[in-house]
């Protein structure tokens, strides 16, 4: 009962993202300049980072609906604290904030759902209260990595690599990475396979908060300020580049490709809808238009293939 | 007089690159019970789904009642339904949050209650619901009762009524005994019998022998999806056996010698288990090589004591002893640590990951014993896998295709594969061989026997009785939580397993009876 590889979500991304590439080029009159290359990629690290913590969390079997406060609350910290201990404390806060959502969820048993949007209001109220505008400010260092280059190559650019190359080998060549899926898939096999399970989902929402937190850093070390607004549109376009990106919402599928490569497509989404001069405001409507899209088309790939194996036996019996 | 009822012709269906059914072709006569067979992945669910509506053919004819459907398209469980075609399937579809009742009726609620001004008297539903399971000898089914709340082969029977709210004229019963205790097959037959005595066809899968001896008037035996033989009874059972799996098998049921060797420790004990409120306790040691069956009457306990043994099931009071030291707090993982494994009853919900590679499930339990360092060694878990995958038989294509490509039997297969990985020193079976084939089976068996001989202590909780017999060295006969019989030797014969299920229940009747006179 497979899908043909090509209708699988995770090979239709990479279909999306190519179509998108070539209208981008069309639109522009010319092809991708190195710079613009390098801004894709800048411009695409934080959807990705959120991307990936939320993939995560989905494919243990969660969902993290506070993702975009602690990207908030995290840049707010690191603008607002001395430059030396600005990014550790963020980190440790992104931590934190995942370890709350993580105990909560499986220690008290609370809906991911509830309990991370509640989580998120309390988040994004702390952010507030830490600044309520944007301001502080960032250690040079942060911009540095956030914006400048390294030849050719985004210094970003090392960081997002050294985390797909960790992910990687977490997924595929530790025990962990395996219990990840296999929780997600179905918890109960797993907990009768002796899988600490409790401890394998709080792991995914603590990873959701680092990931959140470099974020923020990034965000931070961009704007060279802090913004307790600034997470607010995250937690959608998380989910967005998660279930975009192959990610199951059932849970126990997921993979890395598909993530990167659906950061990329809200990226470029995003730049398109800059190019047209088109009002800002479309990317949400984007943003929520491709959710339901996603959904629906997995469910409407279904459709498909029965209706294709119908005719083509009605064909067989005619001949 | 008897009359063709539905014919299938020609049926083919794939599954991707599996070819489920190839050309099989069925008939089945009105007032006739017809029984299919076959080995697991042979196709028997796959034609059984295809005549109840649940998946459309790709390739074929179906003939109801002289009338031709050749073109499937629109042949759906409502259709089937219509044409008089109904389905009880071995995964039960019933809604577990709904009364017995609710459940009973549900979708035919119009056509077969009583309604005032259009609405549903869930009085008058409870009345009809009591009368029906009365008239099936059920009336020990409280029809306001929550369906989820009910054990399994409860449950089980509840969808065999429910089939009969439907006017079925072609009953379907796909491993509906799989899960029954003794006492509810034969309740179940003697529904059959009505329904056959009414001139109902009732086509039926089983993989019990003595089942098909009994009740079949037909049987017609599939192989590799397609059909290779149709008898009328009486059944040579050798030439079912052999037909099923294309070759001689010689059909085993030699008794292993124990070699146990009692002065050792035992490896696993329970002490002064209680496994529900105001219940006797249970207290056993349990050694290596041993063969500890456990029987009784469905729902007294049988599930629970093993899954206590496993940590799974929180019994009220005592411990558990591995090789002598008690393990606190039991939990699967602290079993399993210590060498206790369990192949649960549900393989779909509590034991595969069926989005998980064949590999990845089969290596799930043992994958901190194929790791350095936190580093999953891929080649160490590949010959590892590979071996138990071959010595299992395990009928597969590639060991990244994922379980859910498998047929049920090679599942069940995996599940073992899955457990033996980690070399247990105890091993606990929760009815492993519900809806196993014969050959699958055999070798399951064989396996269970040579892991006895190697020193494991296995307890095996089968439903159907007749299988512990020539496998187990001793069985506890459980009645109400605890034990009211132990059997050991020669003295396990079916004869006296029933005997010792039932005996204490008469007993009890007896006992409450007196009571009520004084």
């Amino acid at each position: 009962m497979r899908m043909s590889p090509w209708l699988k979500n995770e090979y239709l991304i990479y279909g999306i993202l190519l179509v998108l590439l070539v209208t981008y080029v069309i639109l522009n009159h010319s092809l991708l300049s190195v710079f613009q290359i390098q801004s894709l990629i800048t411009s695409s690290a934080p959807y990705f980072l959120v991307g990936l913590g939320e993939s995560i969390v989905i494919i243990a079997g969660g969902i993290d609906l506070s993702i975009g406060y602690m990207v908030s609350l995290t840049c707010v910290v690191v603008a607002t604290t001395a430059a030396t201990v600005g990014v550790p404390l963020a980190l440790l806060v992104g931590a934190a904030a995942g370890l709350i959502n993580g105990l909560l969820i499986t220690h008290f048993r609370l809906s991911a759902l509830v309990t991370t949007l509640a989580t998120g209001s309390f988040f994004f109220g702390i952010a507030l209260h830490i600044l309520p505008t944007p301001g502080g400010s960032v250690a040079p260092w942060i911009s540095t990595i956030a914006e400048n280059n390294l030849g050719p190559i985004p210094l970003v650019a090392f960081v997002l690599g050294l985390i797909l190359v960790l992910t990687w080998i977490v997924y595929y060549r530790t025990p962990t990475g395996r219990y990840l899926f296999a929780v997600g898939d179905n918890l109960e096999g797993a907990r009768q396979s002796g899988i600490d399970e409790k401890r394998i989902r709080v792991g995914s929402y603590v990873a959701a908060g680092l990931l959140a937190a470099l974020a923020g850093i990034f965000l931070a070390g961009q704007t060279s300020s802090g913004d307790p607004n600034i997470g607010t549109p995250f937690t959608l376009n998380a989910i967005v580049i998660a279930v975009l990106g192959g990610t199951s919402l059932a849970g126990g599928v997921g993979s890395i490709g598909g993530v990167v490569a659906a950061s990329f497509v809200l990226t470029v989404i995003s730049d398109i809808i800059f190019l047209t001069n088109a009002s800002s405001y479309l990317q949400y409507i984007v943003s929520g238009g491709i959710l339901v899209l996603v959904l629906g088309l997995s469910q409407g790939v279904r459709i498909v293939r029965s209706i294709s194996r119908h005719s083509e036996g009605r064909q067989v019996r005619q001949g | 007089m008897n009359e063709r009822l539905l014919t299938a012709e020609h049926i083919e269906k794939r599954f991707g690159a599996t070819v489920a059914l190839q050309d099989a072709s069925l008939e089945v006569t009105s007032g006739q019970v017809h029984a299919l067979l076959g080995e697991n992945g042979a196709g028997k669910s796959t034609m059984m789904k295809i005549l109840a509506g649940y998946y459309k053919p790709d390739r074929g004819m179906l003939t109801i009642d002289d009338r031709h459907l050749a073109d499937l398209s629109h042949w759906s469980t409502r259709a089937a339904t219509r044409a008089g075609v109904v389905a009880v399937y071995q995964e039960l579809s019933l809604s577990s949050h709904l009364t017995v009742a609710e459940n009973l009726f549900l979708g035919v609620e119009t056509t077969t209650l009583k309604l005032a001004q259009g609405l549903i008297s869930p009085r008058d539903r409870a009345k009809r619901a009591r009368e029906l399971l009365l008239s099936c000898d059920l009336s020990d089914i409280e029809p306001n009762a929550i369906v989820g709340e009910l054990s399994l082969a409860t449950q089980q029977m509840v969808e065999v009524v429910k089939a009969l709210t439907r006017h079925p004229r072609v009953l379907l019963l796909d491993e509906a005994t799989s899960s029954l205790p003794e006492d509810y097959v034969q309740k179940l037959f003697r529904i059959v019998q009505r329904l056959k005595e009414a001139g109902v066809a009732i086509l039926f899968v089983s993989h019990r022998l003595d089942e098909i001896d009994h009740f079949a008037d037909q049987a017609t035996i599939f192989r590799d999806g397609i059909n290779v033989g149709t008898m009328d009874a009486p059944f040579d059972r050798q030439t079912l056996i052999d037909l099923m799996a294309g070759r001689a098998v010689q059909h085993r049921a030699t008794s292993i010698a124990p070699t146990v060797n009692y002065d050792s420790a035992p490896l696993i004990s329970a002490h002064k288990l209680i496994l529900k409120e105001s219940h006797d306790p249970i207290t056993i040691d349990i050694w290596g090589g041993e063969v500890v069956g456990v029987a009784g009457l469905e729902g007294h306990g049988q599930q629970e004591f093993l899954l206590s043994l496993f940590g799974a099931y929180h019994p009220v009071g005592g411990t558990i002893r591995v090789l002598g030291s008690v393990v606190r707090h039991p939990e699967p993982r602290r079993m399993i640590s210590r060498g206790v494994v369990l192949v649960p009853q549900n393989r779909k919900t509590e034991a595969l990951h069926l989005n998980l590679s064949i590999q990845e499930n089969v290596a799930l339990m043992g994958l901190p014993g194929m790791a350095r360092a936190g580093w999953i060694d891929s080649r160490k878990e590949r010959e590892h896998v590979t071996e138990l995958v071959d010595r299992l038989a395990v009928r597969r294509t590639r060991l990244d295709d994922p379980a859910s490509s498998l047929s049920g039997g090679n599942q069940q297969k995996l599940v073992f594969a899955k457990v033996l990985l980690t070399k247990p020193r105890v091993l606990l079976l929760v009815d492993p061989m519900r809806g196993v084939d014969v050959a699958t089976k055999t070798a399951l068996f064989d396996i269970i026997r040579d892991l006895a001989k190697a020193g494991t202590a296995i307890v095996l909780y089968s439903s159907d009785t007749s299988e512990l017999v020539g496998v187990a060295t001793r069985v506890l006969v459980f009645y109400e939580y605890h034990v009211v019989t132990t059997l050991v030797g020669s003295h396990i014969t079916n004869e006296t397993l029933v005997d010792a299920a039932f005996h204490r229940k008469e007993k009890a009747i007896r006992a409450h009876v007196s009571v009520a006179q004084e």
